[in-house]
């Protein structure tokens, strides 16, 4: 570990609850929001990233991790020996580990993945919660998604009448 | 941050119900809770209404989530005939797949399911529809071109009544492709003739049919027709002898008019002889080219659209693997007034796209991913711009999917 982060400039990222973790600024550029801080010279010596507890945070950092590009500028990488559809289908294969969450670390996921502008993340995020949606009753999707119906009765009667064939 | 998905930033839910393309989805996020409402309204407008695919077999390809089976809705023995909009017409057959027993229309979407057998008793069960056209509901009229040479063009009204033909009458024999349009039914011939039908009922509440002045009669030489369109098919006998319609719609003018050609006959239905010998999918509007190994061939279609009647003929190359493409599309817009076919040259017209295969059109208006003057062709899978003039592989499916044995199934608008 010491080897890999030699030479390489290092970013520290704090949760509003307290927890500092050290990354290569390669790996916080995934995020264009904070792309965007180091560009514009906002980081010192550490960026705070509000509303995304330590928890999460460290799953975001593990994604970036895993995605941040192993060739090009920075060079050294595992991928001279690997073909670029095998990375691919073995990233998409980490992919599908990574988002095996429960609902509320995936909701809290989805939104982080917004905030600091992830786009991988974010579409990983969002699709898995398009599959969950698809192909599902009302009741599934609610329980599915812990939403609480905020229409009245009669209101919910007229919606479903409006387009009757969905709900079958 | 937010607490509950109904919470959530309305980008957010934007990106997901903009990755829900079926409808049936977002009818169903739209009545999760009030934001989602919001959400789906928010996307409707450009969300386009992409058709789905359903094979011969009963099985259903949505645009977005591939293969999905719903054998609860396909009728136990039964093949795939026919589709509009929603509805899908299925042959339902008692021993073997090649004689049909009942005709069952079923909407999918809401269920309804109504049994067509007028078409049942009217229809040989060795023939075989090769298009099916409604005017509006499963309770209005509706019409098959079917490949009988007897009863080439069938006229239901469910529960009411049908209407066919004499045995080989023309023109009806010549028809090779209908559209309702406005009340009235339309038929095209090969020799490009727009042959308009006055759809009623009898004294019994049956339906009745009368043919109304032919509103085009395509000249036999013109400028703009290829020799692919030269109207060999139809002899200039028949012309002569129906020319008598202009004058005079009365109905049994046209029965003289079928014992006149009778002598005729034999010799000019050898395109429809063939289609039904050949039992499925004989196409009658075709005709083909031999171009060393390759084919080329051209197909009729009669289309609403947006208010008008267009007539298309698209020249389709046939590779030596089967495979096809389209290598140019002619349209024409019928003008009532001057009783000609107008070529469109700029474009559909309309704002819209037209969806094409062998059993279907439908004009749709352009959104999402359904792009203006563009003409979606189910069977080469290809979408060729009208303005360019040139064909690229529709993106709307696995390439896979598309192919002969498919029908396309509009799901209804939604309400947003």
């Amino acid at each position: 570990m010491a080897t890999r982060e030699a030479g390489k400039k290092m970013i520290m990222l704090k949760s509003p609850d307290g927890m500092e973790f050290e990354v290569e600024e390669a790996v916080a550029m995934e995020s264009q929001t904070i792309r965007k801080m180091i560009e514009d010279d906002c980081a010192d010596t550490a960026i705070l990233i509000p509303n995304i507890n330590s928890k999460i945070l460290s799953r975001v950092i593990e994604y970036c991790n895993k995605h941040v590009p192993t060739t090009g500028a920075t060079g050294a990488a595992a991928s001279d020996t690997v073909a670029p559809a095998a990375l691919a289908e073995d990233l998409k294969i980490w992919d599908a580990e990574f988002i095996k969450v429960n609902r509320a670390t995936r909701f809290d996921l989805i939104q982080a993945a917004s905030y600091l502008n992830i786009k991988g993340l974010l579409d990983l995020t969002s699709q898995t919660t398009i599959d969950t949606i698809s192909d599902n009753s009302l009741e599934e999707i609610r329980s599915f998604l812990s939403t609480k119906n905020d229409y009245l009765p009669e209101e919910e009667q007229t919606i479903r009448r409006e387009n009757q064939w969905a709900f079958q | 941050m937010a607490s509950s998905w109904s919470d959530l930033p309305p980008e957010l839910l934007d990106l997901v119900v903009a990755g829900l393309p079926n409808p049936a989805d977002r009818a169903r996020s739209r009545a999760v809770c009030r934001s989602w409402h919001s959400a789906v309204r928010r996307h409707g407008p450009q969300a386009a209404q992409l058709p789905w695919m359903v094979f011969t077999d009963g099985e259903v390809v949505t645009p977005t989530n591939g293969p999905s089976e719903h054998p609860t809705f396909i009728p136990e023995n039964s093949h795939l005939s026919g589709s509009a909009d929603e509805w899908l017409l299925f042959g339902v057959y008692h021993r073997t797949p090649k004689l049909i027993d009942n005709y069952v229309l079923h909407n999918i979407f809401s269920g309804e399911r109504v049994s067509l057998t007028e078409l049942d008793a009217a229809l040989h069960r060795a023939y075989r529809v090769s298009k099916f056209r409604m005017q509006s509901t499963a309770h209005d009229f509706m019409a098959v071109v079917t490949t009988n040479k007897n009863h080439p063009l069938i006229v239901i009204l469910p529960g009411k009544g049908v209407w066919v033909p004499e045995p080989q009458a023309v023109p009806y024999v010549y028809i090779i492709d209908i559209a309702f349009h406005g009340e009235k039914l339309y038929g095209i011939s090969k020799a490009e003739d727009l042959i308009p039908f006055d759809l009623g009922l009898d004294e019994d509440g049956r339906p009745t049919v009368i043919i109304a002045r032919r509103v085009i009669r395509r000249p036999r030489a013109i400028d703009d027709m290829d020799t692919n369109g030269a109207p060999h098919v139809c002899s200039d006998g028949w012309d002569d002898d129906y020319s008598s319609n202009d004058e005079d719609d009365d109905e049994d003018d046209d029965d003289e008019d079928d014992i006149d050609d009778e002598d005729d006959q034999d010799e000019e239905v050898i395109d429809i002889d063939v289609a039904a010998d050949d039992g499925d999918e004989g196409e009658e509007g075709e005709e083909e080219e031999e171009e060393e190994e390759d084919k080329e061939y051209t197909c009729w279609h009669l289309v609403q659209s947006h208010g008008e009647l267009l007539m298309m003929k698209p020249h389709t190359h046939i590779f030596s693997d089967y495979s096809s493409s389209i290598r140019q599309v002619d349209v024409f817009m019928a003008d009532v007034k001057t009783r000609k076919w107008v070529r469109m040259a700029n474009g559909l017209g309309g704002g819209g796209a037209l969806f094409i295969s062998q059993h279907f059109s439908k004009f749709v208006s352009a959104r999402g991913d359904i792009k203006e003057d563009a003409i979606y062709f189910l069977e080469s899978g290809e979408v060729f711009n009208m303005k360019t003039q040139n064909a690229k592989p529709m993106r709307f499916y696995e390439p896979g999917y598309l192919g002969w044995n498919v029908m396309w199934l509009f799901p209804p608008e939604l309400v947003l």
